[in-house]
Formats: structure tokens, C-alpha cells, sequence
């Protein structure tokens, strides 16, 4: 053992070496990153008894590029998972490799791959390390290219399932046409178009001694996107045939999904309008998968994203068995000089978002229901009304002023049933004070105000930075509306962060509250926890 | 030329899209020929292990519990059910309702090995083998893992015998394990006490209460094959060490003290062996205390 | 345990060698399909500023970091242009439930900068990018010289001093 690893250790010297002088060798890249936290006990806040005491996510990529080859690796290892992640996790293992080769027009993979046709509406792969989240394919994709403005992609896999795969086989073909690359007429034109046609399939055995399950579903989408100067319109349409799974109650509806989108933006101005109807369109490659697992597309969310702690306490999460909405936001530069902008200029936003059930009829056949696509339904899911201001005071002082107001229907949204709509107000004010050249100072007030639920929350952070290698952060979320006076409870929290060139480490300390992950009719618990937190990634 | 990859490909794509997906007619359901196990008979009959990961605070999870009670309809003595109460939705509250706490310490070491909370409830394993790339399993795939186990005949015959006093609450139980084929691996042997109907509050987000619309907690919710603990530890003892030859017969009996508030006519003791390597059940058997 | 400590020290030592060898050589962008924000493809092997300094900067419109440092970019970035030829290329990470808001977030703020979409992430994979903000520069020659996460206020002088000092070369 002792030989073999100082061969490698040479071997790869050697490489290294021969690489840094001459390019022909290759390239060699890669990250790490991980995540560890101490749990301690803390019945006030219900944190729980942790077996483990300390637990922690790490993993590394390494991606090597010679000419038109790449091959790329990734080591994961859970020992053992973080709370709030699936358990399946633990342990180590390389659940993500792959050799690519482009050959003049053709690129093929082999092994792992993440892709997106379209808006995801029918197929989106990808990965999120930090909501533990991968459903990357395994298998063989193919992107041909014969000419400009025309991209048409084959693909067959089989998708990741923690360190094993799922039972379903996926199948898929793309194609992409930007009709102004190789059309005479359009070459010159302002206007330009494209147009996409995607079809992806499933395949999964029958074994329920119940139900007649088809084993091939489809699903196809066509999409259009036409521009010209400063405005987009774009829309995509997709299909499913009959899919009954745990996620719709095993019923043999097809599905269908719209999504509709317009900009127009210039100097100083820019206007966003969407539109969206989701119909029966959960697709796995497991029928009986459930939470994150397996989807083989992607709804994406009718709202805006959030980042700040107290809007981000009710988040919109998108339901693919049915939901009908719109959102628009108006983006607006008040020019410097003028009397509201003052002597910087100012930043307003302004945006709204609504979503709703579709309208179902309900069927006592296994068809389930059927659904009107022109009608809206009754019941409210989300609705985000938002306000910012953003604007310099003074050399030293900026600040960004956030308002929103949020209507969430917890019972749909985190699949429980007795807590209604929580409609709240929030607040925000960030502001920056540059105490002197590259010392800095920034805070946070946060406000949120509800009648239901656990009433009313505040939130204050300060933030020290050092440019360019330090920050300090302190913060504490104070639940001081609960109508339990025993849960009227402070979250503090309080870290350092150095950072140089590609590398960050963070130590801190902190109580952080529970939440609870509902997608369709399962739910996770994500235990509130007390404890000391490591983060470290790096960039080589 | 742009024009006939254009053409070329929408042709393709058509013919994908209206051949290759299964269109399924009315009426959607199987025939079913029914594969009820009569555990009675002289000759040995598989019987699958049947845990359900539940807790009293979720809402969802009573539709695993009547996944259990068709399986056990549809292939009667082929299934074991054990109900194991684990994780955050199993917590007692503090006062009101929810306050009792069926939870136990084997159930607590089961979940943190197997990991079923974390993957949000109900779900359950099927002889804790691996289907579909996991062993934790949403209810819609129970039914299938079973189907698929019940093809193969059973490898041991597992009989349990109980003999229970009344006014001591001592039990000795006598378990015999016969080897109808021969085994490679290390088994072992876990004993668990199991009481059904214990009624108490359930929270069931799909309730009809036509009294009092929209309230999902049930008052006398029946909880059916809960696990009250096991007598000989959360993973049980080793019988076989690395294998063992056809034919052989092994005995193990255990003694323990049934708690005083548990019911003793509505207890059983369920019997299973396992292969330590995979965790997987090879047979159970349960015997109820009192005949 | 042996074993283990071994893996450890190769694992650690090779990351070391790359790190080195990294610095040495000119950076090969991976070959990525890109969309720019009127819907035309980018390839990202096409990535080149002659002769002169490349800035790349992921990016996200719910980053607020992130835009706190292309506001501050923004602000010297005709100056820097005009000192050393940079060009400034940002590449927005942002998915489908959010990428329609790039287009009027960017031409609102009337910012300059080469503006890309990388809607799945393939980029910022490819270039081993974790979180946002991460920027890239690199010289003339088309060598890595800096990167950095995170945004403090004032990290653009530091920038600025680089650049000089690149340009100079």
C-alpha cells in the first residue's frame, strides 16, 4: 500500500509538473468544500439529543482538461450528514464522474451529467450542495452542432439516488434553432428568434399488483423566444401523458404547464412581466419518489427570490399538481441631480407576484379531475408585494429599504392542515457606513409582523468588514410577538469569516430555529440547533 | 440545407412524440388473484416484516397505516406489520393533546441506522431490503416490494411459543428457528414485544369531522401494531456466527417482564431473523401472549 | 488508520501541486453555451481580450454582495478601461425562476459590462465557482493572476492596484 501511494503521489508530481511548463499536458482545477457543526441539547429552543455530537458534509471536485478532452470527478463524503439532510447520505463515495470529448460539431459525455431543455419544464438536471439537492443523469448525452444557430441534444441515463441510481431510465432530445444564424432573410434583422422542441421519456417497470401503471411516459415542450433592442418575449408549452404517481394519488390525467414571460428594459428602466399554469406536472424517475428526490424537471417558483432572514420565513415553494400565476417587477433609476434622487441618484424596485390554485373538477374515475385552463382557482397560495429603495447618502453612508407584504397558505404550501393564511408585514433597512478606507460597517433591521402563526419577529444584524480579508457578524432573530410567552425566544448567532484569493473560512456559534420541509404529502423536519459551525471552500 | 435538418428533426420529434408513451384505457386496475397466506398450515409460508415509520403529529401518516391494514387484508399472514413511532412528528407534547409518547429506545436506534425521519414520514421498509436503489420506502411501493419477496419461498421456519401469567406479567417465550436451506452469513435473531389498538390522539390532515369542520386531530384514533420494545436488545443475538447447513434447528428462550400498563391480551411477540451483514429480514413470525 | 493518514497527506499534497501549477500556466476556459441577454448563444472558449486584462465576475440578482460589487465596478469601470483595457464580464447564475429579471435588472442600472446568462450553472461548474460572488481576473496573457469570494467594501482598490500592476507587464 505504502508503494502504490508514493507512485501515485509521484506520478501526479510529474504531471503537475510537465503541465505547468507545457500547456499540451493538460489542465488540472478543482473545489472543496465543507460544512461541519457541533450539536448541543437545548430544550428551550426543542434542539435535539444529537448521537453523533459533531457532524459534517465535505466534498471535492477535480475537473482535468487536455485539448478537447475532459474528465471530471467528485468525492462527497457525509460522516455523518448535517441535520436537515436525508440520512441516505451518510457514509462516502464518488456519486459523480464523467469523460467528455469534443469531436469538430459533436460533444459527447459519458457518465454524469446535469442539463436543462427549455425553461426545465420538462427536464432539468442540477445540483445544489447546499439543500442537498443532485439529481444529476448517469449515461450518455450527445450535443451536435452542424451549423450555426442550430443545437440539438440527445440524451439516456439514469438518475442519482444519494449512491445508487433511481429505477426509472430517462431518455431525451433537444433541439434549438436561432432562425436569424442560418436563415438569409433574418441574418440582418433586429429581430431575432428562436425556436426549441424538446421530447423526454421515462421508462419504469410495473410492479404494483394493484394498478395498471404505464411504463412509458412522455413528456414533450416546444418554446419560442423572440427579441428585438431592449425587449424579450418568450414561451414555452409542455405535455405529460398519463403518469399516475404518489405525488398526484396515482391518478391517469395527462399534465400540461405554460409559462409566459415578457421584458423590456433600457437605460435607467426595466419591466418584467411572467405568467404561469402548472397542471399535473410532477415527473420522476421513481413514481413512488418523494421530498427532492428524482425529479426529473423543474417548476420554477412564481415569486421573487428572498434572501433576507425574515423574508425568506415563509418561501413560495412551486407545486407542480396544479397552480395558476403572475408576477411583475419594475426596476427604475431616479436620475442624480433631481429632487428625489439627490446628489447619487436612487434605485427603486417595485414588484408583485400571485399565485392560486387551478380550478379542479373532480372526478370519481381514476382520471381524477379534469381542469378549465382558462380559469384561475379559488383558493390563494402566495402573494408577495414588494417595495425597495435603494440609495447613497453621502460618501459614506448608503442604505437599501425593503418592504413586503406576504400572504403564505401554510396548509397548502408545507402540506399541514389548521394554520390558514399567515399574512404578514416586513420591513428591512440595510445600511453601510464606511467608517474609514477599507473598514466598513453594516447593518441589518429586520421586522416582521403577523397575527397568525408565531406572530411578530425582529431581527437585527451587524456586519464588520476588513477589506479585503475579514468580516465579523453578529445577529440575533428575536420571536417576540409569539402568542407563547415560553417561545418568545432570541436566535443569536455570531461568526468570522477570513477570505483570500479563492479560499474562504468561516468559524461561528449560534442558535438557529427549526423549520419544516413539506413537498407533496411528506414532510421533513429540519430540528432547531444550538452549536458551533465550521465552513470552509476553495477554489484551486 | 438548414432547412431540411430543421424538417428532419421535427419529423423525428413527431414520431417520438405520439409513439413512445403507454396510453393506459379504463378500467386502470389490475386483476387481482389474491395472495392470502395462511400461516396455519403445515407447510412454511413467507412472512415479511413490515415496519411503518409513523409518529402521532403526522398528518400524512395515517395513510400509511391504512396501506398497512390492505396489505394485511390483501396477503393476510404474509405480512408482519410493526409500527415504529421515531423522529420529531412522534415527540409527546408537553400538555393537552399529544402528551403520550409511544416512542422507545429501539425505535430511536433503528431510525438513526436506517435514517427514516430524515427522509420525511410515513415511509417504512419491507424486510429492510433495498428496492429501487433504497430501503426506505414510500407505502405506494409496498405492495410491490412485497410481490417481489413473495416469489422466492421461505428459507427458515421461525415458531414462537408464549407462555404468559397473568398476575406476575412474566413471560417466557420459546422461539424455534428451522433452516430449510442453508445459510453462508452471520444471522441473527431479534425478539420484539408489540401492542396493537392503543387509542389515543392521531393528527390526520384528510379528517371528516362533521361536527367540527376542518379539525384534523382524532380524539380515539385506534394505533394499531405499535413496537413497545424488544427483549432481547435494539439489535438482537447472534445465532448462526458464518453459516449454517440445512436442516439444523436452533432454540432460544427469553424471559421478560411485561410493563403494567401495557395490555397484556392485546400484546404479541414478533420473532424475525436477519442477515447482519445487510440488515435484511430473511423470516419473522408473531405469536400473540395470550392465546 | 494508516491507510487513512496516508490518503490524507496525498489528498493534501496534491492539492498543494495543482494550486502550484495553476499559477504557472495560461488558463483554458472550458467550453460552455452560454445565452446573452437579447437570446443569442456565447460559447465561453470564445472569452478573449487581446493583450489585455479579463475581469469575470458570477453573479446573481438575489446576490445583494454581488451587487454591491458590480455597483462599485460599475462606478470605476470607464476609468479602468481607459488605464489599463480591461473588460469586465459578468455571468449570472441565475435559473429559470429568476433569469428573466437579468436583462432589466442590468440595462436599469445601465451597467456596461459584457452581460451572460449561465442558466444551469454549467459555467460556474466548469470553473469550480461554490458560491456567489466569485471573481476572476486574469492578465494579458491570459494567466490566472487573482480570484476572490465574498465582497467587503473597498476590495475594489485592491483590484485596481492588481490591474495596474498586470498591465503594466
Amino acid at each position: 500500500m505504502n508503494s502504490k501511494v508514493l507512485l501515485l503521489l509521484i506520478l501526479i508530481i510529474q504531471i503537475v509538473q510537465l503541465s505547468a511548463q507545457d500547456d499540451k499536458i493538460g489542465q488540472i482545477h478543482g473545489n472543496f468544500g465543507l460544512t461541519g457543526q457541533t450539536y448541543m441539547e437545548d430544550s428551550l429552543i426543542g434542539a435535539p439529543f444529537v448521537a453523533e455530537k459533531y457532524l459534517m458534509n465535505a466534498y471535492g471536485n477535480v475537473i482535468f482538461t487536455k485539448g478537447n478532452f475532459t474528465a471530471g470527478v467528485r468525492f462527497e463524503s457525509y460522516l455523518n450528514a448535517l441535520e436537515g439532510y436525508d440520512k441516505r447520505y451518510n457514509g462516502i463515495g464518488i456519486p459523480y464522474r464523467f469523460i467528455s470529448y469534443q469531436h469538430e460539431k459533436l460533444n459527447f459525455t459519458l457518465g454524469n451529467f446535469y442539463e436543462q431543455f427549455g425553461s426545465g419544464l420538462i427536464l432539468r438536471t442540477y445540483e445544489n450542495q447546499d439543500l442537498g439537492l443532485d439529481n444529476s443523469l448517469d449515461g450518455v448525452r450527445v450535443i451536435y452542432q452542424p451549423i450555426k444557430g442550430i443545437t440539438i441534444k440527445g440524451l439516456v441515463g439514469k438518475q442519482r439516488f444519494y449512491y445508487e441510481h433511481g429505477p426509472g431510465i430517462v431518455r431525451g432530445v433537444d433541439g434549438e434553432f436561432h432562425i436569424n444564424d442560418f436563415s438569409q432573410k433574418y441574418s440582418e434583422s433586429k429581430l431575432h428568434i428562436t425556436l426549441g422542441g424538446s421530447f423526454v421519456s421515462k421508462f419504469q417497470a410495473d410492479d404494483n399488483p394493484i394498478y395498471i401503471l404505464p411504463e412509458n411516459v412522455g413528456a414533450g415542450a416546444g418554446r419560442i423566444a423572440i427579441s428585438s433592442g431592449g425587449f424579450l418575449l418568450k414561451g414555452e408549452y409542455a405535455y405529460k401523458s398519463q403518469d399516475p404517481s404518489a405525488d398526484n394519488g396515482y391518478i391517469y390525467k395527462h399534465g400540461e404547464a405554460l409559462l409566459i414571460s415578457t421584458t423590456f428594459s433600457k437605460k435607467g428602466f426595466g419591466l418584467f412581466l411572467n405568467a404561469k399554469r402548472v397542471d399535473n406536472m410532477s415527473f420522476r424517475s421513481d413514481r413512488n419518489a418523494k421530498l427532492n428526490d428524482l425529479n426529473i424537471n423543474y417548476i420554477p417558483a412564481t415569486a421573487k427570490t428572498q434572501t433576507y432572514s425574515l423574508a425568506t420565513l415563509y418561501p413560495y415553494a412551486s407545486q407542480p399538481n396544479g397552480e395558476m400565476g403572475a408576477q411583475g417587477e419594475l426596476n427604475y433609476r431616479v436620475k442624480r441631480g433631481s429632487t428625489l434622487g439627490g446628489k447619487y441618484g436612487m434605485f427603486l424596485s417595485l414588484g408583485y407576484a400571485q399565485v392560486n390554485s387551478i380550478q379542479k373538477t373532480i372526478l370519481s374515475d381514476g382520471d381524477g379531475y379534469t381542469s378549465n385552463f382558462f380559469e384561475i382557482g379559488d383558493e390563494l397560495y402566495f402573494k408577495d408585494l414588494n417595495v425597495e429603495i435603494e440609495k447613497k447618502f453621502s460618501k459614506k453612508i448608503k442604505g437599501v429599504f425593503h418592504y413586503y407584504y406576504q400572504e403564505y397558505n401554510k396548509d397548502v404550501l408545507q402540506g399541514l392542515s389548521g394554520y390558514g393564511i399567515i399574512k404578514s408585514h416586513i420591513a428591512i433597512a440595510d445600511l453601510t457606513y464606511k467608517i474609514k478606507s477599507k473598514h466598513t460597517i453594516r447593518m441589518e433591521l429586520q421586522t416582521l409582523l403577523t397575527e397568525q402563526d408565531k406572530g411578530d419577529w425582529g431581527m437585527a444584524l451587524l456586519e464588520y468588514s476588513i477589506s479585503p480579508h475579514w468580516f465579523f457578524t453578529v445577529f440575533d432573530m428575536y420571536n417576540f410577538g409569539n402568542p407563547d410567552p415560553v417561545k418568545r425566544i432570541h436566535y443569536y448567532s455570531g461568526n468570522f469569516a477570513y477570505s483570500n484569493k479563492g479560499t474562504r473560512i468561516q468559524l461561528g456559534y449560534g442558535r438557529v430555529w427549526e423549520g419544516i420541509i413539506c413537498v407533496g404529502g411528506v414532510c421533513r423536519n429540519v430540528p432547531a440547533s444550538n452549536g458551533f459551525s465550521i465552513n470552509i471552500t476553495s477554489n484551486f | 440545407m438548414r432547412f431540411k435538418i430543421i424538417k428532419f428533426y421535427a419529423i423525428t420529434f413527431a414520431v417520438l412524440v405520439f409513439s413512445a408513451c403507454d396510453t393506459i384505457d379504463k378500467p386502470y386496475l389490475e386483476e387481482n388473484s389474491g395472495k392470502c397466506g395462511n400461516g396455519s398450515l403445515s407447510i412454511p409460508i413467507r412472512k415479511i416484516l413490515l415496519e411503518d415509520y409513523t409518529g402521532h403529529t403526522c398528518g400524512n401518516c395515517p395513510r400509511a397505516a391504512e396501506q398497512t391494514e390492505l396489505l394485511i387484508e390483501t396477503y393476510c399472514d404474509h405480512i408482519i406489520p410493526v409500527a415504529v413511532h421515531a423522529g420529531f412528528f412522534a415527540e409527546p407534547y408537553v400538555s393537552g393533546k399529544y402528551t403520550y409518547d409511544f416512542r422507545t429506545t429501539t425505535g430511536y436506534a433503528w431510525d438513526g441506522f436506517f435514517g427514516n425521519a430524515s427522509a420525511g414520514l410515513p415511509n417504512g421498509m419491507v424486510n429492510r431490503i433495498e428496492y429501487n436503489g433504497t430501503k426506505i420506502l414510500a407505502y405506494e411501493s409496498w405492495a410491490a416490494a412485497v410481490e417481489q419477496l413473495l416469489k422466492e419461498p421461505p428459507k427458515i421456519n421461525i415458531k414462537i411459543e408464549n407462555n404468559f401469567s397473568q398476575g406476575t406479567r412474566d413471560l417466557k417465550t420459546s422461539v424455534d428457528i428451522s433452516f430449510l436451506k442453508s445459510a453462508s452469513e452471520e444471522l441473527k435473531l431479534s425478539v420484539l414485544i408489540v401492542e396493537d389498538s392503543i387509542i389515543n390522539w392521531q393528527k390526520d390532515y384528510e379528517y371528516v369531522d362533521l361536527e367540527n369542520p376542518g379539525n384534523t386531530d382524532i380524539e380515539n384514533y385506534v394505533h394499531r401494531h405499535v413496537l413497545r420494545g424488544t427483549i432481547n436488545g435494539d439489535w438482537g443475538d447472534t445465532i448462526v456466527e458464518d453459516g449454517v447447513e440445512q436442516g439444523k434447528t436452533i432454540n432460544k428462550s427469553f424471559t421478560y417482564v411485561l410493563n403494567p400498563e401495557w395490555l397484556a391480551e392485546n400484546c404479541s411477540v414478533i420473532a424475525f431473523v436477519y442477515q447482519d451483514n445487510t440488515k435484511e429480514v430473511i423470516q419473522a413470525d408473531v405469536s400473540k401472549l395470550i392465546e | 488508520m494508516n491507510n487513512y493518514k496516508r490518503a490524507i497527506i496525498l489528498l493534501i499534497s496534491f492539492f498543494v501541486l495543482v494550486e502550484l501549477q495553476a499559477q504557472e500556466q495560461k488558463f483554458k476556459f472550458p467550453s460552455v453555451d452560454l445565452k446573452t441577454l437579447d437570446g443569442r448563444t456565447f460559447n465561453t472558449a470564445d472569452i478573449k481580450n487581446v493583450g489585455k486584462p479579463i475581469l469575470i465576475s458570477f453573479w446573481a440578482t438575489w446576490c445583494k454582495p454581488c451587487i454591491k460589487e458590480l455597483i462599485a465596478y460599475d462606478e470605476y469601470y470607464v476609468d479602468w478601461k481607459e488605464e489599463t483595457g480591461v473588460k469586465i464580464i459578468i455571468i449570472s447564475i441565475d435559473d429559470s425562476k429568476s433569469v428573466d429579471r437579468v436583462a432589466p435588472f442590468v440595462n436599469g442600472r445601465a451597467w456596461e459590462f459584457e452581460s451572460y446568462l449561465d442558466e444551469n450553472s454549467s459555467f460556474k461548474r466548469a470553473m469550480n465557482v461554490i458560491n456567489v460572488p466569485h471573481s476572476f481576473l486574469f492578465d494579458g496573457d491570459g494567466k490566472l493572476v487573482w480570484q476572490h469570494t465574498s465582497y467587503a467594501e473597498g476590495d475594489e482598490d485592491e483590484l485596481y492596484e492588481l490591474l495596474l500592476e498586470i498591465s503594466k507587464k
